[in-house]
C-alpha cells in the first residue's frame, strides 16, 4: 500500500519526520517498506502545463486544441471531460509524442475521458513535475495479512502516533443535506454475509473530472483519477480502509436494492468489462430483477457512474472477510476492495466513511443529498476485553517496561486501558483491531511499540541434553565424503520432473505421483527414482562440454504407498553418474571410466559402512531395465533378494535423444535399505599379523559363460572346508583371443596364503593349492591351463 | 679363470690383493651404467673370484675359514660402496643430461565438492548441534493438517496466498515450509527441548533469479517453561556470530506469522557495504535471513501442550537464501542447474 506523508499528516498532527526517519519508524514496528519513492519515480516522464486554446464541440465528443511552446496539438475528449480555454493542462511527451495523462489512462477510440485541469498558478509551458510534488513522499508499505486496519492511512498513522506519542484523528466531516423525501428500499436477504448494510441518495451531482488537489492525491497513491464520485469513494478507501462502491441511482430498477446470495448461473458484467458468471456461494448486490455489483469486489458496468449520471447511491457496508475471499478466489478477481474487506474492515466507521465521501464532493462541487440514510442490520459486536499481566509482558519481553508505558503506548494505539490490581491492566480492543484476541497479541503490541531492540538477548538455560545423532544420518554424512574424497561433485536437483521424459524411460505411470495443480508441464510429476534429474544435469553439462565428471544426489524419491494408512512412500536414494576420464586426457594417457569404476566405487562404498561384499550382491537383472543398455547393468540384492539398487551403462538410444555422445555410467542405491544392513557395528582390532605370506598363480581355461564369482564361490568353498590361511584372492589377468578357442577365456588369479599363528611351510601351500585344483576341476567348462593345452 | 681341483689352496686367497687393484683401475675407467653392471658382474659375481673363492671358504680348516671370510666380507662390502658410490654419479650425470620437466601438470583425478546449498545447510546443522540442539526430519509430502491448520493456518486465512502449494489431492500437498515440522517434533519429543529440521520445501512459484518451486529450509524450535523472546534473540545472535562472523550485526523488527506470537523477522548487517546500503542489500544495510517468533498458544493447544506452562520460540530459515548472500550467488537457478564448473567453485569447502 502506497501513503503519501502530505496526506498523512492530515491525520496527525505535528508529524515532523523526514521521509527516510518515517520509513525507519515503521520498518522498526513491523510495516515493511519496501520503497521510498520520490517525484522522479512517481513522475516518470517531466510533466509540463499546456494551454488550452479553444474547445471544439463535434458530434458525439470535443476537440481541444492545446498549445505547449509555439506547437498546438488536438486532442479528442469526451463532452464532460473537456475544459475551458484559458485552463492549463497536463501534458507529458513519451519519444516525442504527447500525452495528456500523467499515468496510463484508458483512452477508449482513441478519445479521453477527460483533461485534467491544472491550478492558475502553474505558469504555462513549464515543466511543473517539482512543483506538483513539492516536498512530498511516497511510502511503498507491505502490509502483513493480519492487519487490514494499516490498509489506511488512518491506520499507519495510528502506528505513528504511538511511537512518537502524537495525537491522531479522523478530520471532522462537513457536507450539506436537505429534507426532500426519498423512496427507495433496501432488502438484506443475507445477514450472516452482510451484517451491516448502509445507503446514502445523493439526489443530484454533475460528474465531472476531480480537481487536481484530488487528482493529485490519487496519483500519489498509486491510484488513475476517474471522475469526481468514484474518486471520492476511492480516496475515502484508502484514507479510512473503508471500501465504498456508487451506483448510478437511476439504473436501479424499481429503486431497490437487495443484498442476496447470487442464483446459480446467473451473470454479471463487471465494470472491468469481463462477464462473471456466479453461483450460489457468491453475494451481490442486486435491483429487483439482477445483480448490480459482486459485493465487497467490484462494481456492475449496469449501474455505473457515467458522465450521464446524476443520482448516486452511495454503499458502504460491511461484508463478510471469508465470502468476500472465496468469491474473489473463484472468480480470480482481487481488487482493492477486496483484499480490505477480507482481511476485515472497522464496523465502527461505515457510515463515517459515506459521510467523508460527501464532504469531499460538497468541496468539489454544486450536489444534494437526502438527509435520509438506508440501513440492514447493525455494525457487528466487536467489544472484547483482556486481562493482561504486566509481569508477564515484561517475561515474554525480557525486558524493564514500565506500567505506564505499557498504557501509553496502548492508548495511542486505540485500546482502551483501565489499570487493575495485582500488576495488571484491563485492555478493551478497538473495532479496528480484529486480529488482538488473546493476552500474548497485547504484549505482542507492547514490544512492537516499544521495540524489539529493548528486548535483552540471552540464552536460554536448560538441562544436559546429550543429543541425538542418529547412525542413518552418520552413515549418510560418511558415504557423501566418501564421494566427494573421491572426485564426485554433489549436485541438488528438482523433484518435480517432466512426464515426457519419463515416458521416453518407460517408467509405469502408477510408479509416479502426480501433482494436481502444476505450475507448467514440465514440472508436473513427483519423481520415483532420481535418473530422469541425473540426465538433465548430464545434458547440460554434455551441452558446455564439461564431459569428464563424476556426479551424486542423496535425496528423496516418491510413490504411492501400496494401500498403506499412509498415503505415499518416501524413501532416499543416492544417484551416481559418471563419464568421460579419470585423469585429464591430455600429455599422458587418461583412463577412461568403465563399469568396472563405478562398480569399484559402490564395493567401496559398501566396505567403508561396514558390510561385507556377500550382503550386498551384484546380479544379472532379471528383465530388462529401461535406460541401461542390454549388456552391463546390474541389480544389488541383499541375501535374501531384496532390491537394494541397480546401475550399469546408459542406453546409447536414450542419451542420443538427449544429445549425449559420450558413455555414463549410473547407478542408484536405496541407501536407506543398505543401511539398514549395516545396523550398529562394534569394531574389534585384529592382531597384526606379521607371518610372512606365500603367494601362488593359478591359470584356468573356462568357458565364457563362467562367471569370476563362481569360481571364487568354489575357492572359498573349498578355504572353509580345509580351513586354509587364505589372505585375499584376486584376478590378475584376464585373456581372450587367438591362442584360445572362440568359446574359452583365460583367468589367472593369486592366492595369497598367510598364517596369523606360524610361518606356512612349502608342503602345507601345495597341499591347499592342490585341493583347490582339484575342486575347480570339478567344474563345467572348468579346466587348469597346464592340463587343457596337454589334452 | 683358474679352476683346479677341489683343493683349496691359501695362495688362492692371496690372489685377492691384487683383485681388488685391478677392480678401481676397471671402475675408474666406467662410463656408463651399463658398463657399471659389468663390472659388479665381474668382481661380484656368482662366477668371480670372490664369488669362488666365498663358496670355497667352507673347505678351510676352521681358523682360516675365520680369517678370511672376515676379510672376503670387508672387501665385498667396501667394493659394493663404491660401486653404489659411482653409480650416483653416473645416474646424475644422466639425470642432468635428460632432466625431467617438474612444471608439467600433475596427474590430477577430480575434484570432488559438496553442493553449495548443502554445505551452508550442514554449517548451520553443525552450529545448532554444537548448541544442544537435536536434528529431527519429517516428511516432504505432507498433509493439510500439518503444514497448515495444525499452524493456525485456516484455510480461509489470507497468509495462504504467500504460500501456493502444490497439491496431490485435496488433503495432501508438497510442505510448503518446514513449519509442519514443529508440529511433528513436539508430538514427538517431550520438553523441554531445542531442535532444527532441515528439509526441502516447495512452492507454486514461477522460476525466476529469486524464485524457485523447490528450495531448502532449517527450522527451529525450543521448548521449555519460561522462555521468552530474550533467549530467541539470544540464540539467533549468537548463531548470526557463529555463521556471518562476529562483527555482523542482527535486527529483530516485528512481523506475522499465524503460528507465531509475537513474531520477528531478523535481518543481519550487509557484509558487502556494511550498513551503508549498496545493492546487494537493496540499499538498507540489511539482509533479511529469516521469520521467528514465541510459538504461538493455540500452535501449543493443538499439539496437546498447556500453554501456561510451557512456552517456545520458533525460527525458520531459507538456505538457498542465505547460501546466496554467502557466496555472492545472484540466480537462484544455479543451484539447481549443477554445472559442474558451478560446483567445482565450492571446493575449497569441505
Ligand atoms: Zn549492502
Amino acid at each position: 500500500m502506497k501513503i503519501a506523508y502530505s496526506i498523512l499528516k492530515r491525520f496527525l498532527k505535528g508529524l515532523g519526520l523526514s521521509s527516510y526517519e518515517l520509513a525507519d519508524l515503521l520498518i522498526h514496528q513491523g510495516l515493511v517498506v519496501e520503497r521510498v519513492w520520490g517525484m522522479e519515480e512517481i513522475f516518470a516522464l517531466p510533466i509540463f502545463s499546456a494551454l488550452v486554446e479553444e474547445r471544439r464541440d463535434k458530434l458525439g465528443y470535443t476537440e481541444c486544441l492545446v498549445t505547449f511552446q509555439d506547437k498546438t496539438f488536438s486532442v479528442a475528449v469526451e463532452k464532460w471531460g473537456a475544459p475551458s480555454p484559458g485552463d492549463k493542462v497536463l501534458i507529458t511527451f513519451k519519444n516525442g509524442i504527447p500525452h495528456f495523462s500523467p499515468s496510463r489512462g484508458e483512452e477508449k477510440r482513441g478519445l479521453l475521458p477527460f483533461l485534467l485541469t491544472l491550478p492558475e498558478n502553474f505558469p504555462a509551458g513549464e515543466d511543473v513535475s517539482e512543483a506538483l510534488l513539492g516536498e512530498d513522499c511516497v511510502l511503498d508499505l507491505e502490509i502483513t495479512s493480519n492487519r487490514g486496519d494499516c490498509l489506511s492511512i488512518i491506520g499507519i498513522a495510528r502506528e505513528v502516533a504511538a511511537k512518537l506519542d502524537l495525537d491522531w484523528g479522523y478530520p471532522a466531516n462537513c457536507y450539506h443535506e436537505d429534507d426532500s423525501s426519498v423512496t427507495f428500499s433496501l432488502y438484506d436477504e443475507a445477514l450472516d454475509l452482510c451484517p451491516y448494510y448502509t445507503g446514502k441518495l445523493i439526489t443530484h451531482i454533475e460528474i465531472r473530472p476531480s480537481s487536481w488537489p484530488m487528482a493529485k492525491d490519487l496519483y500519489l497513491l498509486g491510484l488513475r483519477p476517474i471522475n469526481n464520485v468514484v474518486d471520492a469513494t476511492n480516496l475515502v478507501m484508502m484514507e479510512t480502509g473503508q471500501p465504498l462502491h456508487a451506483f448510478d441511482a437511476s439504473k436501479i430498477r424499481n429503486k431497490t436494492v437487495v443484498v442476496r446470495r447470487a442464483r446459480s448461473g446467473e451473470k454479471l458484467i463487471t465494470i472491468d468489462g469481463v462477464e462473471r458468471v456466479l453461483s450460489k456461494e457468491m453475494l451481490v448486490i442486486a435491483d429487483d430483477s439482477s445483480p448490480i455489483a459482486l459485493a465487497g469486489i467490484m462494481g456492475g458496468e449496469n449501474t455505473e457512474v457515467s458522465p450521464l449520471t446524476e443520482t448516486v447511491f452511495l454503499e458502504s457496508a460491511i461484508f463478510d472477510r471469508v465470502s468476500v475471499r472465496r468469491t474473489s478466489k473463484l472468480l480470480g478477481l482481487r481488487t482493492e476492495a477486496s483484499a480490505r474487506f477480507e482481511r476485515g474492515v472497522d464496523p465502527e466507521r461505515v457510515k463515517y466513511a459515506s459521510e467523508r465521501v460527501l464532504s469531499l464532493l460538497s468541496q468539489e462541487g454544486e450536489m444534494t443529498v437526502a438527509k435520509a440514510w438506508f440501513i440492514a442490520g447493525e455494525p457487528p459486536q466487536t467489544e472484547r476485553s483482556i486481562v493482561v499481566s504486566c509481569q508477564k509482558a515484561r517475561e515474554v519481553l525480557n525486558c524493564s517496561i514500565e506500567k505506564e508505558q505499557m498504557m501509553k503506548i496502548l492508548g495511542r494505539l486505540g485500546f482502551g486501558v483501565t489499570p487493575s490490581q495485582h500488576d495488571q491492566m484491563i485492555v478493551d480492543v478497538p473495532s479496528f483491531r480484529s486480529d488482538v484476541s488473546l493476552p500474548i497479541d497485547i504484549i505482542e503490541e507492547i514490544g512492537r511499540i516499544n521495540g524489539y531492540g529493548a528486548i535483552s538477548s540471552r540464552f536460554p538455560t536448560f538441562p544436559f541434553d546429550p543429543g541425538n545423532e542418529e547412525e542413518e544420518d552418520h552413515l549418510e554424512q560418511t558415504i557423501r565424503n566418501f564421494l566427494v574424497n573421491r572426485g564426485y561433485k554433489e549436485i541438488v536437483t528438482l523433484s518435480l520432473i517432466n512426464p515426457k521424459t519419463v515416458q521416453e524411460l518407460g517408467i509405469e505411470d502408477d510408479q509416479i505421483i502426480t501433482i494436481k495443480n502444476p505450475l507448467s508441464q514440465e514440472h508436473s510429476m513427483l519423481r520415483s527414482q532420481l535418473l530422469v534429474s541425473f540426465l538433465e544435469v548430464l545434458r547440460l553439462n554434455m551441452v558446455r562440454e564439461r564431459n569428464h565428471f563424476g556426479i551424486f544426489e542423496v535425496s528423496k524419491v516418491f510413490s504411492p504407498a501400496p494401500n498403506g494408512e499412509q498415503s505415499w512412500k518416501e524413501e532416499k536414494h543416492l544417484g551416481i553418474a559418471l563419464c568421460g576420464s579419470l585423469f585429464p586426457p591430455l600429455w599422458s594417457k587418461g583412463l577412461q571410466v568403465d563399469l568396472y569404476v563405478l562398480k569399484g566405487l559402490i564395493e567401496e562404498m559398501i566396505d567403508i559402512i561396514g558390510l561385507h561384499s556377500q550382503q550386498v550382491i551384484f546380479s544379472y537383472p532379471e528383465e530388462e531395465m529401461a535406460g541401461f543398455s542390454k549388456v552391463g547393468a546390474f541389480i544389488l540384492k541383499d541375501p535374501q533378494g531384496n532390491r537394494l539398487g541397480w546401475g550399469g551403462q546408459l542406453e546409447e538410444k536414450l542419451l542420443w535423444k538427449l544429445d549425449i555422445r559420450e558413455e555414463i555410467y549410473y547407478a542408484e542405491l536405496r541407501v536407506e535399505e543398505i543401511f539398514r544392513l549395516s545396523g550398529k557395528k562394534v569394531l574389534q582390532v585384529q592382531e597384526i599379523n606379521v607371518f610372512p605370506s606365500t603367494t601362488r598363480d593359478i591359470s584356468l581355461i573356462v568357458d565364457q559363460t563362467i562367471t569370476w564369482g563362481q569360481i571364487e564361490a568354489v575357492l572359498y568353498e573349498s578355504v572353509r572346508e580345509h580351513q586354509m590361511d587364505v589372505e585375499d584372492i584376486g584376478v590378475f589377468d584376464l585373456f581372450e583371443g587367438e591362442s584360445l578357442p572362440p568359446d574359452k577365456k583365460s583367468i589367472t588369479f593369486r592366492v595369497v596364503f598367510r598364517s596369523p599363528r606360524k610361518t606356512l611351510s612349502d608342503v602345507e601351500v601345495e597341499y591347499w593349492v592342490s585341493e583347490m585344483k582339484k575342486k575347480l576341476k570339478d567344474m563345467r567348462g572348468v579346466y587348469l591351463r597346464e592340463e587343457f593345452f596337454h589334452s | 679363470m683358474e679352476r683346479v681341483g677341489a683343493i683349496v689352496t691359501f695362495p688362492d686367497f692371496e690372489r685377492l690383493e691384487g683383485y681388488f687393484s685391478s677392480f678401481k683401475e676397471d671402475l675408474v675407467a666406467v662410463k656408463t651404467i651399463d658398463e657399471l653392471n659389468r663390472i659388479k658382474g665381474k668382481y661380484l659375481g656368482r662366477n668371480s673370484l670372490l664369488g669362488e673363492l666365498l663358496s670355497k671358504l667352507r673347505e678351510l680348516p676352521q681358523e682360516e675359514k675365520k680369517k678370511w671370510g672376515q676379510k672376503m666380507n670387508m672387501l665385498k662390502t667396501e667394493m659394493e660402496d663404491m660401486l653404489k658410490e659411482k653409480y650416483h654419479v653416473l645416474h646424475f650425470e644422466k639425470e642432468k643430461r635428460k632432466p625431467l620437466d617438474i612444471t608439467l601438470p600433475g596427474k590430477k583425478q577430480w575434484t570432488g565438492t559438496f553442493h553449495p546449498v548443502l554445505i551452508v545447510r550442514d554449517q548451520i546443522l553443525a552450529i545448532f548441534r554444537s548448541f544442544g540442539f537435536r536434528v529431527e526430519s519429517g516428511p516432504e509430502i505432507e498433509s493439510d493438517f500439518y503444514n497448515f491448520e495444525a499452524l493456525n493456518i485456516s484455510s480461509d486465512h489470507p497468509a495462504r496466498d504467500d504460500q501456493d502449494s502444490f497439491y496431490l489431492n485435496e488433503k495432501w500437498l508438497l510442505r510448503t515450509h518446514t513449519s509442519p515440522a514443529q508440529i511433528r517434533t513436539m508430538q514427538k519429543l517431550t520438553p523441554p527441548f531445542k531442535a532444527v529440521v532441515p528439509g526441502r520445501c516447495y512452492r507454486r512459484d514461477a522460476f525466476d533469479a529469486t524464485h524457485s518451486p523447490m528450495f531448502h529450509q532449517i527450522e527451529g524450535l525450543v521448548v521449555a517453561p519460561g522462555i521468552s523472546m530474550g533467549d530467541l534473540k539470544g540464540t539467533i545472535e549468537a548463531f548470526v556470530h557463529r555463521f556471518f562472523g562476529k562483527e555482523r550485526r542482527t535486527r529483530f523488527r516485528p512481523s506475522y506469522f499465524p503460528f507465531t506470537e509475537p513474531s520477528a523477522e531478523v535481518d543481519v548487517s550487509c557484509g558487502v557495504c556494511w550498513g551503508e546500503g549498496c545493492r546487494a542489500c537493496g540499499h538498507t544495510g540489511w539482509l533479511e535471513i529469516m521469520g521467528a517468533g514465541l510459538v504461538h498458544p493455540q500452535v501449543f493447544l493443538n499439539v496437546g501442550y498447556d500453554p501456561e506452562v510451557v512456552q517456545g520460540f520458533a525460527f525458520g530459515m531459507g538456505i538457498e537464501r542465505i547460501a546466496m548472500l554467502k557466496f555472492g550467488v545472484t540466480d537462484i537457478r544455479w543451484f539447481l542447474e549443477n554445472d559442474v564448473a558451478f560446483l567445482e567453485q565450492f571446493k575449497t569447502l569441505r
